[in-house]
């Protein structure tokens, strides 16, 4: 049966998404970096881990594999953008990924029912600037500036690090995640900016990347999405929000901080908006970058691959995931 | 441990699928599409931004030389067409200038918290076999290091 997925705010299910959180980031995998690199070829060297002996020989845990998935999915070679980002694939791909955490945390809390929470950010975005860093939220989930050792998540421990000095991808002991909040952009987007990016009835179009026009490409936030009436400084939209998060949610070991999934539960929510007013329908169909076609696989691990065209609609009978407990119009 | 549906096969616990996982060596599903798109590379990376203007074709090729504290920082650095830049460490920063972009890089690795920091000035250190203590600041030129 499809679960309900409710704002983080109000939903009964945000306490099970903090606890499910600290469980999997404590909980093996058995796998260590070591093995983990086997997989690796040597044309993605971004996604190679690197780390002192004992720490490459250390298991991961099952959050650490969700963050490595992320970070080898923009590191593997690809016709265009990477395999989960700067593309159409960008929605489909974060799709499958989301439901595969949401499996995991209805395994180790054993509630069947439970459903990942969104983080309705464009709501904070409509509040000063100074008080978007104090927004309920951060009572939820912990500071938004500096390391998290309070509240829910004070157990949640984290390994793996993308560094943005060097790119490289290391692994180290247990640590707090951090956050930034406010330093790389000053405010969220805003509900403008949220009706400007539905109104946009074209899903994607050539280039089929970072520079392209289209719902994605402001959804994905690459694009101003226009609800300025004077050009701003990118990026917009999700970009803008890891951007203003900061800390972890910077590089692109940023699933690290829990608060991803609720960034990226709100982007699926719009994405679901959209099909739902426009119909599903996916681009492109044929001719495209590889890796980014309705009918490629997407990149998984652990769990089998699915295309784009496969997850289109979370509540088709074939799947039955989930559903939204409410749906912004467009402007 | 509870079990869980999934798409592809339905109820199945999480060692399982870590089993099958370890069986397969670790690869990815959906991988095999991929192809030698240099995407993502390390190194020095030119940006070449190539278009037509009135039947003329222009080509403007950007370089950055970044030093920081004294110390060559040396990553690739993306342009786009509009003049804004990218550089993959920090993947969601599409900014109107390195300036700002350089910023982003001091305040999300020069000044993370000192457990990431000295995680990575570990992993280099054993990684060149001096075990001598450097901030991470210090020795982050130290790019060629094989797997500890």
């Amino acid at each position: 049966m499809a679960v309900l997925r409710g704002n983080v705010l109000t939903s009964a299910h945000a306490p099970t998404f903090l606890a499910g959180a600290v469980r999997l980031s404590g909980m093996s995998t058995g796998v260590t970096p070591t093995q983990l690199n086997q997989s690796v070829p040597r044309s993605a060297p971004a996604a190679r881990l690197f780390g002192t002996t004992a720490e490459m020989a250390r298991p991961l845990s099952w959050w650490d594999l969700f963050t490595w998935w992320h970070v080898t999915a923009m590191s593997w070679p690809t016709g265009g953008g990477n395999r989960a980002h700067r593309g159409p694939v960008f929605l489909p791909w974060h799709r499958l990924y989301l439901r595969r955490l949401e499996e995991a945390i209805q395994a180790v809390t054993g509630d069947d029912d439970f459903a990942l929470p969104y983080w309705n950010w464009s709501a904070d975005g409509a509040l000063p600037a100074a008080q978007q860093r104090t927004a309920p939220i951060w009572s939820l989930l912990g500071p938004s500036q500096g390391q998290v050792t309070q509240g829910p998540l004070a157990q949640f421990r984290v390994r793996l690090t993308q560094s943005v000095d060097d790119g490289r991808f290391y692994v180290g002991p247990p640590r707090p995640i951090w956050r930034d909040a406010g330093r790389g952009r000053p405010t969220l987007p805003d509900p403008a900016d949220e009706s400007a990016t539905l109104a946009d009835g074209s899903f994607d179009a050539p280039t089929w990347d970072e520079a392209s026009d289209g719902f994605r490409n402001k959804l994905e936030g690459f694009q101003d999405p226009g609800g300025s009436p004077v050009p701003r400084p990118g990026p917009f939209m999700h970009n803008r929000v890891h951007v203003w998060t900061g800390g972890d949610m910077a590089p692109g070991s940023s699933p690290n901080d829990p608060i991803f999934f609720l960034n990226h539960c709100n982007v699926d929510r719009l994405w679901e908006a959209w099909l739902t007013q426009r119909g599903r329908t996916y681009l492109p169909s044929g001719q495209g970058p590889v890796g980014h076609r309705a009918n490629d696989p997407l990149f998984s691990v652990v769990w089998s691959s699915m295309t784009p065209t496969q997850v289109l609609d979370p509540t088709e009978p074939g799947l039955d995931w989930y559903r939204y407990d409410m749906l912004p119009g467009a402007a | 441990m509870a079990s869980y549906e999934f798409h592809a096969g339905g109820p199945e616990p999480l060692d399982a699928l870590i089993a099958r996982f370890a069986e397969g060596g670790y690869a990815p599903s959906g991988a095999e599409i991929a192809d030698d798109d240099p995407h993502g590379s390390h190194g020095h990376d030119d940006s070449v931004r190539r278009f037509e203007y009135r039947g003329h074709a222009v080509e403007i090729v950007t370089h950055y030389e970044v030093r920081i504290d004294g110390a060559p920082w040396e990553q690739p650095i993306h342009v786009q067409k509009d003049g804004t830049v990218m550089y993959h460490g920090l993947p969601q920063y599409v900014v109107p200038s390195a300036v700002e972009l350089i910023q982003g890089v001091i305040d999300h690795g020069y000044e993370a918290p000192a457990e990431i920091r000295e995680a990575i000035r570990a992993a280099r250190a054993e990684a060149a076999g001096d075990g001598h203590q450097h901030a991470a600041a210090e020795d982050h030129h130290h790019h060629e290091h094989e797997e500890a």
